[in-house]
This record gives structure tokens, sequence and C-alpha cells, in this order.
């Protein structure tokens, strides 16, 4: 077993099998040995490191070789049930989970965060992807117009 | 500077996605850029179109629209001929989408309206390339889109618009018919004395209509402003190395076996002929081609330019001269020529046809038409053999098939290809012995000579990958065409495929000759 220590010093203890889903983690442990000590992790609230903890309980069986195959043309925003579900969090949530992935090196929960959000994104406009993801219009007024222009353009383009 | 400015989010952004470190927003961008089953990247327009940050990535992230452009578009010719390093995935990605899309309206307002203008603004350039460039996905796209009804369209208007169009919707419609045979019913004839329209047999069987077809013009140092601006307007038009009387020739025999009502009765030992599947390494040599034409077009403007300045002439900025990219090669050198001889190597079947002088049912019919007479296939086997002065063998390191090779294999020292052979149609055993000149673009004589009779028939023709060879044989007084594929194993070019689109309006024999290629296969 291995204990992990959330930012905000709450001690998880996970089957080593589990932990080592994280790359951070199966080198920490690789670095440091048998120990008994938690292996803190000071980027990760224990809200979501439980959350993480959950997905690599579900995914324990998952074959290494399956996750590091990304292939580049067939990188599809089909999600699996379990993992759907288990993205249904609200935004913030959502954001901490992909940066815990990120930093723990967790690609394939990487991946699935990332498919996520790219499936919010899909078939909205740019005011709509704005106001979903609160970005602020920076544009000049005069990029701004430009912008618009050039962009209907070419989606007229496309479509004519 | 520029890559850390642009990884730089907006300082004080409340957005949790711009707040992203750059390989996670990066990751996501890349797979919005995958994620849409469209061709039309209007995700990834609509996400830079949000704020500064966004557009500055999705503008300069060109590995973006790479994955944007290979999960959509087959990317292993563009790989294997080394045209990565400075490919334009962003503009082509537009590009592609802008040209099916303009096929697939234009298409669907000829249907609805009967306007054909948009006909003068099809990106033949684009779809071709997609064409050439096929190994699994670009051959849906460009059916999909109507590209082979706006090459049938482009070829019936052609004849009323100087038959421009024809050295690209001609090659174009001869590889596409292999997806849909049902092409054919339009190349038929409104005379129901004859199978294939006029246009059409006019190349199969008249030798002074090649003439008819525009080739590529080169322009120097024309005085004459406006004889410059034609020759400048026709060597802007775009041509594909296929040959587009070879590939009138090839569609002229798909039209017939096709469409014909009882091939079997008609044709002695008629056999049914196959249809091919593409992949892009067919078109190497037809790319290599091209390419060389643009280096040869692009070094008279360099010339033009120098002549126009030492005049004072110049009227606009020349265009920036390219670079050979395969320089190192010997391409495009007098030393090196194009050459794709070496597949004349192997067993071939195939049919000539003719008109036959002596049809006095031609004068009983209203346009003294003449039918297209066939003796039944022929097969041969053809085999390299040296020249007079060349060692046995001399070019064969220059034929290795390694991919890594490119373009060193489609490469030789010596511009000519003598070849033997041996076969049998249905007047009897004969011999052949011909040469490939490479200084024409793989031009084919042969002379076949019957071993009984002693006669002799003279043959020209060229490759027309993957569907073999065509080409004419005999001459003005008495000839036509011929087309030979390939026939051997299970690696040979000449798969036989059934066509993509089956059905509606095909033509009985069509669907036998589709039905018995499959049983062929199987």
């Amino acid at each position: 077993m291995v204990q992990l220590l959330s930012s905000d010093n709450e001690t998880f203890t996970v089957d080593k099998q589990v932990a080592e889903r994280s790359i951070l983690i199966k080198n920490m442990l690789e670095d440091v040995g048998e120990s008994d000590a938690p292996i803190p992790l000071p980027n990760v609230t224990a809200k979501i490191l439980k959350k993480v903890i959950d997905w690599c309980e579900h995914h324990r069986g998952d074959p290494v070789s399956q996750q590091e195959e990304i292939n580049d043309r067939k990188r599809l925003t089909e999600i699996d049930e379990w993992d759907q579900k288990f993205m249904e969090v609200d935004q913030e949530t959502l954001f901490e989970i992909i940066l815990a992935a990120n930093y723990l090196d967790i690609k394939p929960l990487l991946d699935i965060g990332c498919k996520t959000v790219a499936n919010m994104i899909k078939g909205k406009s740019p005011e709509e992807i704005r106001r979903t993801f609160n970005i602020v219009n920076d544009f000049t007024p005069e990029v701004r117009q430009f912008g618009i222009i050039s962009h209907c353009y070419f989606l007229a383009m496309l479509s004519t | 500077m520029l890559q850390a400015q642009l990884t730089q989010p907006p300082i004080h952004t409340s957005s949790p996605l711009l707040s992203l470190p750059y390989e996670v927003l990066l990751d996501i961008l890349q797979t919005v850029a995958t994620a849409t089953s469209s061709l039309c990247p209007e995700d990834l327009l609509n996400l830079s179109g949000t704020c500064r940050h966004l557009y500055s990535i999705i503008q300069t992230q060109s590995s973006i629209w790479k994955l944007a452009f290979s999960t959509k578009y087959d990317t292993g010719a563009i790989y294997r001929r080394q045209l990565h390093t400075d490919y334009n995935w962003q503009a082509n990605v537009k590009r592609r989408y802008r040209a099916l899309s303009h096929c697939a309206y234009g298409v669907q307002a000829c249907t609805s309206t009967g306007k054909v203008a948009w006909l003068n603004h099809v990106d033949w350039q684009c779809l071709w390339d997609m064409i050439s460039e096929h190994d699994d996905m670009n051959i849906t796209h460009i059916l999909n889109h109507e590209v082979h009804k706006a090459a049938i369209a482009s070829f019936r208007l052609g004849r009323f618009h100087d038959r421009d169009t024809y050295p690209v919707c001609l090659p174009i419609l001869s590889v596409l018919v292999n997806y849909d045979f049902t092409l054919t019913r339009f190349l038929t004839s409104e005379q129901p004395s004859q199978l294939v329209s006029p246009e059409l047999s006019q190349f199969a069987y008249d030798f002074e209509a090649d003439a008819l077809i525009p080739g590529p013009s080169y322009s120097l140092s024309e005085t004459d402003p406006a004889e410059m601006d034609r020759l400048k307007l026709a060597s802007s038009r775009f041509y594909p190395a296929q040959d587009a009387l070879t590939s009138a020739l090839h569609l002229f025999f798909v039209t017939i076996f096709a469409q014909h009502p009882d091939p079997y009765d008609a044709i002695p030992g008629c056999i049914p002929i196959p249809l091919f599947q593409l992949s892009s390494n067919m078109f190497d040599v037809e790319f290599l081609r091209r390419y060389e034409r643009e280096l040869f077009q692009a070094s008279l403007d360099e010339s033009r330019s120098g002549w126009e300045q030492r005049h004072q002439q110049q009227r606009e900025r020349s265009a920036p001269a390219i670079t050979n990219r395969y320089e190192s090669s010997g391409f495009a050198s007098k030393e090196r020529y194009i050459s794709d001889a070496y597949l004349v190597e192997g067993e071939w079947m195939g049919y000539y046809s003719f008109l036959d002088p002596d049809d006095s049912l031609a004068s009983d019919r209203s346009n003294g038409r003449r039918e297209d007479w066939f003796d039944g296939p022929m097969r041969l086997t053809l085999r390299r053999v040296p020249l007079d002065d060349e060692a046995p063998d001399s070019d064969q390191a220059t034929y290795s098939m390694a991919t890594s090779d490119f373009p060193s294999q489609h490469l030789r020292s010596s511009p000519l290809t003598r070849f033997e052979g041996h076969g049998s149609d249905n007047l009897g055993a004969f011999t052949i012995t011909g040469l490939v000149d490479d200084t024409e673009c793989g031009q084919m004589t042969w002379e076949k000579t019957y071993v009984d009779s002693a006669e002799t028939w003279e043959y020209s023709g060229r490759f027309i990958l993957p569907m073999g060879l065509c080409g004419r044989w005999g001459d003005e007084e008495y000839g036509g065409p011929w087309w030979m594929w390939r026939v051997e194993d299970g690696t040979s070019q000449a798969d036989v495929v059934q066509p993509l689109v089956a059905g509606g309006g095909i033509a009985g024999a069509a669907a036998a000759v589709a039905k018995a290629t499959a049983e062929a296969k199987l």
C-alpha cells in the first residue's frame, strides 16, 4: 500500500498498483524505494485526489500500452460511459481534474479531460464559447470588426 | 520570444480554460481539431474568434492543423514525397474544404437551376492532389462531394470551351470510374447506332483529334503582349501529368463494357474488365513529371523576368522561384529521367478495337457511323531487354522500390527502355518488340508481329496507372484504341474491386462485369 498526502493535508491509502497509474508517483516510488512516509502532492486537493484515485481504481486493470497508444489519426472525442459519468462535474472540478492529471502524469485521464472540454466546444459559436468558459473578448474594435468580417467571409465561402 | 508571448494567457484571466498550462491547452485544441467528423474546421475557427490568446495559438501552431489535416486526409504521399517539411497544413485544410464544397454545391445548383458558371472556379489542382494522394480516405471525400459529377459536367461542356478542362477532367474521370461505374452512362452516344459518345470516339479513332486536347504551354519572351497574356493564362492552368488522351481511351473501353447490352455476344471470348483500387504510390511518377514541369516553367519565368528587366518592361512582379527539393538526387537534371518503364515487365491482358472499313451496313445508317469491333482479348508477356549499347541490368539499382529512396527509385540515367515479348489473340500468336521513351513522358511504341502471317502492326501508348497501358494501334486508315491491364497475383496493381457506388442506372452488362470481377477476385 502507498500513502498519498493532499495539499490540504488529508492522507489517502491506496494500492500500489493503483497509485502507479500516475507516472509521477511511480517514479517517486522508484526513487525513494520502500518507505512508509506519505508522498506529498502539494498541487492536488483532497477533493480532487479522491476523484483521481476513484478513476485509477476503476482503470487499474487497463493495459499500460493502451494508455500510451495515442494515435494522432484517431484522436476521437468518444469517451466510454463510465468515464463520461465520471466527468459529469462542475466546470471548476473538471479543470482541477485536468490539472491534477497533468501534474500526476496520468495521460489517459488527461486525455479524457481534454476530450470532455473539446466536446463542450464542439458546435458552439465564438460568443457561446466565451460564455461557457468565461473568456473576455479582448480583440480591439478594429480587429473585432475585421475578424468578424473575415471569419464570416470564410464560413460563407465554406457554405456556398 | 514569439512563442513565449503566445504561451502567456491574458494576465488576470478568470477563464479556467485560458488558465491551463500551455501544453494542456494545446492538447485540447488538437483534440478539437480532430473531433469533428466534418471536413470543415469550423470549431477551430470559432474558437480562434473568441480572444487574442486562442487566436494566436490556433493561427500559429501548425501541429493543430497538421492533426486536423491528417485525421481527414491521407498523408502517406505527402511524407513519402517529402512535402511535409514546408507543407501549409492550415491553408490546405481550408483549401480542400473549399474545393470540395464548391463541387458539392455547384452540382446541387446545377441540378436545380441548370447554372454552370461555377465550373469556371473549380479548384482542379486541389482535387487532383487529393485523388493522387489517396490511400484510404481521400476518394470517399471526392465522391461524397460529387467531384465525379463536376468532372462529367466539365467534360460534357468542354467542346464549347476549347476543351480547356479536358487535361484534368479526363484523368479524373478515368480514375473515378473505377469507383462509380455508372459514370459511363454520361459518356454514351445519343445516336442509337453508336455506343460511345462521338466526343470520346473521335479520340479513339481520329488520330488528328489529339490536337483538340490542349497541353501545357510554356511562355518565354514573347514580344506581343496579347500573345504573352494568352500564354500566361495557358501556363497558369492546371494540368496533371496523367495523359488526357490516354485517359480518354481508357474511358472509351470502360464505357463500352459498362453500357453494351451484350458484350459477351459482341466480343469473341469476352472477359470482364477489371476495376482498380487507387493508392498514392501509383501516382508518384505522375507527381514527379508534374513537379519537373513546374520547375521548368519557373525557370522560364525567371529567364523572362531577367529579359523584361533588361528591356525595362517589367509589368508585374514575377512569381517567386521554386527550389528543386530533390536536387541532390539528380532530379530535373540532364542526367536523370523520370521513369516507370520497369513496370512494363509482366503478364498483360487487354483489348484493341477498330472500325471495320468494310462495314456495309454503315452506309444504310442515317449518320454513316460504323460500329466498334473487337477481335477478342489479347494476352501477352513482356520483359525488359538491354539496349544495344547498354550492359544488362545497368539501371537495375534505380528500380529499388524502397519508399525511403524517393525520388531516386523513379529516376534513370537512360531515357530509353527496350522491351520484348510474345502473346496471342484471336488472330494467332505474335511477338512484340518495343521502346519506352522517357524524354516523351513515357511514350511507348511497339510492333506486334503475327508469327504465322508475319503481319505487323504499330502500337503506341502510355502508362495510365493504376489501369495499365492505353494507346492507339495502326494508322489513320485502319486502326483504333487499345488497353491492357496487368494480370498478376494479388500483389499486382490490377486488383479487382467492386465499385463503391452500385445500382441505379447501371447497365446490365456493367452489373455482370462488376459481378464477374468480384467473382474473379474470390
